[in-house]
């Protein structure tokens, strides 16, 4: 899964957002370490909603007291799937690799063949 | 940070319409929160790194959003900014793949751009560095020049009185300053003296260059008091080199010339001064009292206007000092004078060099023309091998924005790759315009790639980019699909006429060019061959180093002149030797003479020259009247002369033998004690010869023997020797010297042809220019019809092969074809002839000898063209009708 994509869905996860709000919420997710430009956020959200795996809110579904020119968007199910894919596929590679290092132990460079 | 929202909107052009459409305003909004947030946490610094990164995401979106859309294949039927944008973007890929995939082409049209841009560039970067750039002063534009105006001539420099007079008296100047360079040697007794350069400053200085001392002060106003103690304030790379940078050298001294100056400050690294080329080790004082009758050394005046005064308040000021000063000291104004007024720096230090590198500006721009046109005709080449693929696009649907923009973009990576190439060439090229003038230039050390060149240098190609860019791309935004299918090649009509006016153009440029180039050859060859009134074939000078010091007083040097002269011309290769005070062509004394009994026709700028026995006869100077100067003109005799014709025909029509002239008065007062002598009798009148410059006719020249030459003008002179070869002259030379044993090393042999040869330099380095930029664009111009022609051939291959099967002549095929490519270039040359005549009036002060409009050179010229034209078109023309009618039938 693409990046912007995989940052994107994680923000959405917890919560309905519009665009600055996710920048903000993967910054602080990422510890500063992943930024969102303008561009590559409002581009991935577009083709997010194209894929079906986020949607735009109705106006009737918008939070109040923002000034209604924000765009809202939620996952969709698919797209609580594929994060949920994702995420597990993460966990499997970090299991892979928790138990490589515990086989080979620290600065012995084995490898068990 | 409201201009950084709005170029960032301006950039969203470049990513999809519906995407900006939809997310345009939270995007700006959006970057302007995260560049505001940025400046508050990391100032300015993290807020240029957060637009730099927003703008280059932006790119990095556009060409994602290429894939995606190619995928998506949404059709378009409108042609606009916004598609050619889209073409741009898109195209950038499409293009880079396709250049890559013809090196030949790609090479030839990034090779002949980057040429021509790169000579832009080179005569660019120096026109700059001496017309455009504002002095490196603080508030430029508030410093002035002042000159002084005799007779509408403006000199640069005049007796230090007349400065410090109109210092006085010109409120609207709030500093008037002269300066000087003066060679000084540091000595403190021990050890060898150490050569350093001065600059000798009047008061004003620092207030009119706007400088302040980094460490210590200038001089106080007591400071440039004559007899005052002597101060002095070191450049930055002086104190640097010699006190190592040490704050501590406030208060030390400088042995200047063997005097203790006091150290009182220290200039910032920054400073510069343009009216002085090389180094400078310190400032000091000029000290010089302002004395009427001094006038034994001129110098240039530079001022600062008072704050809020105007130039035009200064020149009232300067008008009204005027006034005064001629009734003050009406003695020492000339008639011609006319007081001081204000010039600017072109005026006074670039006036020759200004026009010609503007000249030299407009050349090189008319070959950045031709390359231009040469590029647009390779382009429409290309555009008409691809045309049927550009009709199968239209025809699906592409959109012809799209199609433009794929076009445009190929120029732009073309012109792009030209204009980095061009920057590098353009540093070579600086160099050579730099070591072939043979002038020092003024702010010639300022001359050097900055910002504003390279921005020049961005315009040019953004510039030549579209104008090649879009001949070739307009075809392809009027293509209409299937129907410019159906016609076929019919249709390249258009294509081959756009050619043909290219090629029309490219004549035109290359017709003017080479008038140019012509009209300067002509000049040359004019001076080279006319008669300098001396012959200077078989002549050599020499000039010793200088003498030592018991060879000071006048009669003590003629004597050891007349020993070397007798050793010289005894080695038997020799046929001539003698003295004489300078060489022709090169700037000798000036006095003023008149003729005894009327002051008042003094003419103040005489040239004036002493000569030795023998000196008419080595240089083959035409004695008209009268005698040579012989051993019985002494110093004790009674004082003669020589004059050349124009000064007989001048002062004394009716005939000069046996008249007399009083030398070095100038309206009854003596310019020297040692002038004041007899008036000299006129024993011979010699021909007229070129004295200042080949160019300009001989002026009045008076000759004196070596033996009556005045204290005033007492210096070594220059030996010139006749001899077949130089090698006998340097071998008899080396051997006087050395019988003489004075300690003085031979000299080395300068062959007089040599000195002629100098004094062209400038009309050579005019002359090798022109040609350098002429025939660039006649080897383009050949080229683009050789190109042209060629491709008219292939195009019409199955044509010629039919003709060839059904019996015609192969020289007619030829013959059509070569006239077919001879039109265009028949009409430019005509066109370029004319345009030629008019803009030769530009040249005018280059030229000599020779008319702007002058009928041989414009004929020779046309006729080179021709020629090459002919050539040109005939190679391709002739491939054709000698290939294989079989073989032209098949290729189709």
């Amino acid at each position: 899964m693409k990046k912007p994509w995989f940052h994107i869905l994680l923000s959405l996860a917890s919560a309905d957002r519009y665009g600055a709000d996710i920048q903000e919420d993967v910054r602080r997710l990422s510890d500063g370490s992943v930024r969102l430009w303008p561009a590559t956020l409002y581009g991935a959200l577009d083709e997010l909603v194209r894929e079906g795996l986020i949607r735009e809110l109705e106006p009737s579904e918008q939070p109040e007291a923002l000034g209604g020119r924000e765009r809202f968007y939620r996952a969709t199910p698919e797209g609580r799937r594929a994060l949920s894919a994702e995420l597990e596929r993460i966990e499997a590679v970090a299991r892979l690799g928790r138990r490589r290092l515990g086989e080979a132990g620290p600065g012995t460079g084995g490898s068990g063949g | 940070m409201r201009w950084a929202g709005r170029f960032y909107r301006t950039c969203l052009v470049l990513l999809p319409p519906e995407l900006v459409r939809r997310h345009g305003d939270a995007m700006v909004a959006l970057f302007e929160e995260n560049l505001d947030r940025a400046r508050r946490r990391r100032g300015w610094s993290g807020a240029g790194a957060v637009f730099v990164g927003a703008l280059v995401d932006v790119a990095r979106r556009a060409l994602v959003e290429r894939r995606v859309w190619a995928r998506r294949n949404i059709k378009r039927t409108r042609t606009g900014g916004g598609e050619v944008m889209e073409g741009l973007v898109h195209g950038v890929w499409g293009a880079a793949r396709a250049l890559v995939r013809a090196p030949r082409f790609t090479f030839a049209a990034v090779a002949t751009l980057a040429l021509a841009i790169g000579a832009t560039t080179a005569v660019f970067t120096v026109l700059d560095a001496v017309l455009l750039r504002p002095l490196p002063f603080p508030e430029p534009e508030r410093v002035v020049h002042l000159a002084w105006d005799r007779n509408g001539r403006l000199l640069s420099h005049m007796p230090h009185f007349k400065v410090a007079y109109w210092r006085e008296h010109t409120p609207a100047l709030e500093a008037v300053t002269t300066h000087a360079t003066v060679p000084v040697r540091l000595d403190d007794g021990g050890g060898e003296p150490e050569s350093v350069r001065a600059l000798a400053v009047d008061r004003g200085f620092f207030e009119v260059v706007g400088v302040r001392p980094a460490l210590g002060r200038a001089p106080a106003a007591s400071d440039y008091d004559p007899g005052a103690p002597s101060v002095v304030v070191l450049t930055h790379a002086f104190w640097v080199e010699r006190f190592g940078g040490n704050a501590g050298v406030l208060g030390r001294t400088l042995p200047v010339g063997g005097e203790p100056f006091e150290i009182v400050g220290v200039l910032p690294d920054s400073f510069h001064f343009p009216y002085v080329q090389g180094r400078l080790d310190f400032v000091v004082p000029l000290g010089r009292e302002a004395d009427p009758q001094d006038e034994a050394e001129n110098f240039p005046a530079l001022a600062r206007l008072a704050p809020g005064a105007t130039v035009a308040d200064a020149e009232r000021d300067l008008a009204r000092a005027w006034e005064r000063f001629q009734n003050e000291h009406a003695e020492i104004v000339n008639g011609t004078d006319r007081g001081m007024k204000v010039a600017s720096f072109r005026a006074l230090y670039a006036a020759d060099v200004g026009s010609t590198l503007w000249i030299l500006f407009g050349a090189v721009g008319l070959v950045l023309l031709t390359a231009c046109a040469n590029v647009a005709s390779l382009l429409l080449a290309r555009a008409t091998d691809r045309r049927t693929d550009v009709a199968v696009r239209v025809a699906l649907g592409a959109s012809r924005g799209r199609i433009v923009g794929g076009v445009l973009a190929e120029s732009g990576l073309i012109a792009l790759a030209a204009a980095a190439a061009g920057l590098g060439l353009a540093v070579v090229g600086v160099e050579a315009l730099l070591s072939l003038n043979p002038q020092p230039l003024p702010r010639g050390e300022e001359v050097g790639l900055d910002a504003r060149v390279v921005l020049f240098t961005v315009l040019v190609t953004g510039a030549t980019a579209l104008l090649f860019g879009l001949p070739a791309a307009l075809p392809a935004a009027t293509s209409d699909g299937s129907a410019s299918l159906a016609r076929g090649s019919r249709g390249a009509s258009r294509r081959t006429r756009g050619r043909s006016l290219l090629l029309g153009a490219e004549a035109a440029l290359s017709m003017v060019l080479l008038v140019a180039a012509g009209l300067l050859v002509a000049t040359l060859v004019q001076l080279r061959t006319l008669d300098p009134g001396f012959d200077a074939s078989d002549v050599v000078a020499f000039r010793p180093d200088g003498l030592p010091p018991e060879y000071a007083a006048p009669d003590a040097l003629a004597g050891w002149e007349r020993a070397i002269v007798e050793a010289t011309l005894g080695a038997g290769a020799v046929t001539g030797a003698a003295w004489t005070s300078s060489l022709p062509l090169e700037r000798g004394w000036n006095v003023p003479v008149a003729p005894e009994g009327r002051p008042d026709d003094v003419v103040g700028g005489t040239e004036w020259r002493a000569i030795g026995e023998g000196y008419l006869d080595a240089m083959d100077i035409e004695l008209i009247q009268g005698r040579d100067f012989g051993p019985g003109d002494t110093r004790a005799s009674e004082p003669v002369v020589l004059v050349n014709r124009a000064f007989a025909e001048h002062f004394f029509p009716g005939g000069a033998l046996g008249e007399r002239v009083e030398i070095g008065k100038y309206r009854g007062r003596v310019l020297d004690p040692s002038f004041d002598v007899a008036p000299a009798r006129v024993v011979g009148v010699v021909g007229d010869q070129r004295d200042i410059s080949l160019r300009s006719p001989a002026r009045l020249t008076v000759f004196v023997p070596r033996t009556q030459v005045p204290e005033a003008l007492h210096a070594t002179g220059h030996l010139v020797v006749e001899a077949s070869a130089v090698r006998d002259a340097a071998a008899a030379v080396g051997a006087a010297f050395e019988r003489a044993a004075v300690g003085v090393d031979a000299p080395r042999p300068r062959p007089l042809g040599d000195v002629v040869a100098a004094s062209l330099a400038r009309e050579r380095f005019h002359a090798t220019l022109m040609f350098s930029f002429a025939a660039v664009g006649l080897v383009l111009t050949a080229f683009g019809i050789y190109a042209v022609v060629g491709y008219a051939v292939r195009q019409r291959r199955r044509e010629i092969g039919i003709q060839m099967a059904l019996g015609a002549d192969r020289a007619r095929v030829v013959r059509r074809f070569t006239l077919d490519g001879l039109r265009p270039v028949l009409v430019g040359l005509v066109v370029g002839g004319a345009a030629a005549v008019y803009l030769g009036r530009f040249l005018s002060h280059l030229l000599w000898g020779v008319t702007p409009g002058d009928p041989v050179t414009v004929g020779a010229v046309a006729g080179v063209l021709l020629a090459a034209a002919g050539v040109a078109s005939w190679l391709p023309a002739r491939e054709a009708a000698h290939a294989s009618p079989v073989e032209a039938l098949r290729a189709e």
